[in-house]
C-alpha cells in the first residue's frame, strides 16, 4: 500500500485540477519522442514523426498525449488504490501493447519537465517530490501484469 | 548516441543564455536533487545543512556548475578534456555513476523552469545527450 501524506494527496489534485490535459498531454508525448527517439517504435501508424517539427505538428501525437493524460485520471482519482484501477491498462499494455516498462519512465521524466514549465517556481522541490512519487508508482503499477 | 553538430550549437546556445544565472541553476538543481532524491543525501553527511539555500548547498551548486561549464568548452573531446574531473569522483568521491543521471535530470527541471521558451524538444535532447556525454566522460577512470 503506498503511503501519501496530506501534503502530496493535495500536490497531486492541485496540479490535475489546473492542468491543461490537451497541451500537456501533447507537449510531454511528443517530448518524449523527440528526447527519446527509440520511443517511436510503438507508433508505427501515426505517419509522419521524421523530425521534432513533424512531431510536434503531428494531430495523432496530440490526441494520443490527450488520451495517455485523461488516462493518469484515474490515478488521481483512486490515489489510495492505484494498483488495482491499473489491472487491466497494465494488461493491456504488456500483452498487446508490449511496451516495455522503461517507457513509463521515460514519459514521467518528460512529463515532469513539461510541468514544471508550466508551473515554473511553483514546481517547487516538495511538489516535484510528490509528483515524481506519484508517476512512479503509476509506472509501478502499469508494470504489475507482466510477466 | 554521440553529440551531432546541432546538438554542440544547441548546447552552447542555451549555455550562452544560462550566462551568469549558472551559480542560482546549478544551486537549484542540487537542493532538488537532495529533496526528491533523499538517497543522494548519503553523499554530503559531512555538511551541517542540506536544505535548499544552506551555504554548503550553495556553494557546491556552483562548483558543480563551474564543472559543467568546463564540460561545455571542452564538448568536443569530453572523455580527455574531463580526465582530472573523472580521477576525482573514481578515486576520491566514489560517487555511483547512477547519480550522474539523477543530477543531470534536476537540471532538466530548473532549464524547463527558468527557460520555458528557449528549452524546447530539441534544446532538451541536445542537453540530455550533452550531460550524459558528461556523465560517461566523469565515468572513464572508475575501472
Amino acid at each position: 500500500m503506498v503511503e501519501w501524506t496530506d501534503f502530496e494527496r493535495a500536490t497531486i489534485q492541485d496540479i490535475f485540477s489546473k492542468m491543461d490535459y490537451e497541451s500537456v498531454g501533447h507537449n510531454a508525448l511528443a517530448r518524449c519522442l523527440v528526447v527519446y527517439p527509440w520511443t517511436q517504435r510503438y507508433f508505427g501508424k501515426f505517419g509522419n514523426l521524421y523530425n521534432a517539427a513533424a512531431i510536434m505538428g503531428n494531430p495523432m501525437v496530440a490526441a494520443h498525449g490527450a488520451v495517455v493524460l485523461h488516462g493518469l485520471d484515474k490515478a488521481v482519482k483512486n490515489m489510495d488504490n492505484i494498483k488495482a484501477t491499473y489491472a487491466e491498462l497494465s494488461v493491456l499494455h504488456s500483452e498487446k501493447l508490449h511496451v516495455d516498462p522503461d517507457n513509463f519512465r521515460l514519459l514521467a521524466d518528460c512529463l515532469t519537465i513539461v510541468v514544471a514549465s508550466r508551473l515554473g517556481t511553483g514546481f517547487t522541490a516538495d511538489v516535484q517530490a510528490a509528483f515524481q512519487k506519484f508517476l512512479a508508482v503509476v509506472g509501478s503499477a502499469l508494470t504489475k501484469q507482466y510477466h | 548516441m554521440s553529440l551531432t553538430a546541432k546538438d554542440k550549437a544547441a548546447v552552447k546556445a542555451i549555455w550562452g543564455k544560462i550566462g551568469g544565472k549558472a551559480d542560482a541553476i546549478g544551486h537549484e538543481a542540487l537542493a532538488r536533487m537532495l529533496v526528491v532524491y533523499p538517497q543522494t543525501k548519503t553523499y554530503f553527511s559531512h555538511w551541517q545543512d542540506l536544505s535548499p539555500g544552506s551555504a554548503p548547498v550553495r556553494k557546491h551548486g556552483k562548483t558543480v556548475m563551474s564543472g559543467v561549464a568546463e564540460a561545455v568548452s571542452k564538448i568536443d573531446d569530453l572523455t580527455n578534456g574531463l580526465l582530472t574531473l573523472s580521477e576525482l569522483h573514481a578515486f576520491q568521491l566514489r560517487v555511483d555513476p547512477a547519480n550522474f543521471k539523477i543530477l543531470s535530470h534536476n537540471l532538466l527541471v530548473v532549464l524547463a523552469i527558468q527557460f520555458p521558451s528557449d528549452f524546447t524538444p530539441e534544446v532538451h535532447v541536445a542537453m540530455d545527450k550533452f550531460l550524459s556525454a558528461v556523465a560517461l566522460a566523469l565515468s572513464e577512470k572508475y575501472r
